[in-house]
């Protein structure tokens, strides 16, 4: 791009900054090619969404400490969430098990009027959730991750990166007896831990689709 | 309830043929926790399903002839293909049978794409669908008795939320000999028009304008003077599309499926590649062995 002299110079760059900005800030959805921008094995984009209690989490601050986190795609009416929450406690459970070492968030992507939207609090409190749950209106950060199903699982790493994408087990149909049932983020989370990398970065995630705003 | 039927029942584990009617990942029927009511209420009307059979004729030694499950589907909600997309659950079944009838792979229609906010691509049935079962009858069965099927069947039927839900269905064919009694015509109709629905394999001929070709990790598919071109791929833990929404379908007549690289790590690729070409829609079966590449 060609610089300019003078004062039409000062103030074409200053537009050229200004569109620049409105770019960058312009929500996911606006623009036609939603592509995800968090990619395994690359650093995941940062942001900051505010809790159903109205605390505001920063992805940046927990793995600046040092923390692994874990973000848990959630909407309380889907049966595969429920299933995780009710029949089984997977979800707490390892929220509780590594606990100091993992940030366990998740995060709710539903919009306004669509299943799930706005029932946080009471889930929080029906599942006795060890962890906070972030409100995604808009969807902007589900699809910045390319999150598609509830539950839909991320792990990313102290420096940043997203080290896992995928399912929270090898068992969509709740059939697999103990023996053959792999929980992959339990797994990831391990490997991550004694320093290794991750041996299933990416699995297929299944659940009910994110209901996103149009 | 007929003693026979009673005893089919009881020796279901050993005696008879189970089939399942499982998508290729092997997904068994699933138990999952109850939704809000209401939503519940709905959807515990929302799907009935019925065991039909093409002609019940074909039930007597050596015979064959075709089985089938048709669902129908109210109006808003939707069930799943074997693969079911980014989200839901494909529907699932057991069959159970005398030990005399063997049944072949189920063959399902090609579904619709559903789209949603997010690139959510999912492949659905919506009001009506037939899933094909053929099956042959063994040269010593011996008839007499009424003959009794039953398929267990379990599914997700979805509308702004999701429930999983499931039904018997049952198919008795009275006692022989058997008369030509075909299906009804509404039957009929509804075999006929999933036959239509149904993949054709790609044969010498078509080839000539049909092409598949690996080109890295990604699978080109180009169909000449196609105005239309739409690939509905198979699941698979390793062949893996990445951005179906944008790369999966044209009005053109060329796609590339670009798929994660653990793609070389699969057995075979496979899908239904459907066409617009010449004023006519067709469904073409891709079934490829993976590229071999480092």
């Amino acid at each position: 791009m060609k610089t300019r002299n003078g004062l039409f110079g000062a103030l074409g760059a200053l537009a050229a900054l200004t569109l620049a900005v409105a770019a960058f800030t312009a929500p996911a959805g606006a623009d036609e090619s939603t592509e995800p921008k968090a990619v395994v094995g690359q650093k995941a984009p940062d942001f900051t969404l505010t809790d159903a209690m109205g605390k505001e989490h920063t992805l940046s601050s927990y793995t600046g400490k040092g923390q692994i986190v874990v973000l848990e795609w959630f909407n309380s009416g889907c049966p595969y969430v429920v299933r995780h929450h009710e029949k089984y406690t997977t979800m707490t459970d390892l929220a509780g098990k590594y606990q100091g070492k993992v940030t366990w968030l998740a995060i709710n992507s539903g919009a306004p009027g669509q299943q799930g939207y706005g029932q946080d609090k009471e889930a929080i409190e029906k599942w006795r959730l060890n962890y906070p749950v972030l409100i995604d209106a808009d969807g902007q950060i589900g699809r910045l991750f390319g999150a598609k199903t509830t539950p839909h699982m991320f792990i990313i790493d102290k420096s940043g990166v997203l080290a896992y994408a995928g399912g929270i087990d090898n068992d969509p149909a709740d059939k697999k007896s103990t023996g053959e049932k792999v929980n992959f983020v339990a797994k990831a989370l391990d490997e991550i831990l004694a320093g290794k990398s991750v041996s299933e970065p990416e699995t297929q995630s299944y659940g009910c689709s994110v209901k996103y705003a149009q | 309830m007929p003693a026979t039927f009673a005893l089919l029942l009881a020796a279901a584990p050993s005696a008879s043929l189970a089939q399942r009617g499982t998508p290729p990942l092997g997904d068994k029927a699933h138990n999952l926790t109850r939704p809000a009511k209401s939503l519940q209420e709905a959807a515990a009307h929302a799907v009935t399903v019925r065991l039909i059979a093409d002609n019940e004729s074909s039930f007597v030694p050596g015979g064959a002839g075709i089985l089938a499950l048709t669902f129908d589907i109210a109006p808003g909600w939707h069930l799943y293909w074997h693969n079911p997309g980014d989200s839901g659950f494909p529907i699932t079944w057991t069959i159970d049978a005398p030990p005399a009838i063997t049944l072949a792979e189920p063959q399902w229609p090609v579904p619709q794409q559903h789209l949603s906010p997010g690139d959510i691509l999912d492949y659905i049935y919506e009001h009506e669908t037939t899933i094909l079962l053929p099956f042959v009858v063994s040269t010593d069965f011996k008839p007499g008795d009424p003959l009794t099927i039953t398929a267990d069947v379990e599914w997700l039927v979805c509308r702004e939320g999701c429930v999983p839900g499931g039904a018997r269905a049952t198919l008795t064919i009275p006692a022989s000999p058997p008369r030509d009694v075909r299906s009804t015509s509404d039957d009929s109709q509804r075999l006929e028009k999933a036959k239509r629905r149904l993949p054709q394999p790609i044969t010498r001929e078509d080839s000539q304008w049909l092409t598949t070709e690996w080109q890295g990790h990604s699978l080109r598919l180009k169909a000449e003077g196609a105005q239309g071109v739409t690939f509905y791929p198979y699941a698979s833990p390793q062949a893996v599309p990445i951005d179906l929404v944008r790369r999966g379908m044209t009005t053109g007549d060329a796609i590339e499926i670009l798929y994660r690289p653990s793609i070389i790590k699969a057995e075979r690729v496979r899908g239904i590649v459907e066409v617009n070409r010449e004023n006519q829609t067709r469904y073409y079966l891709v079934d490829l062995p993976p590229p071999s590449l480092p």
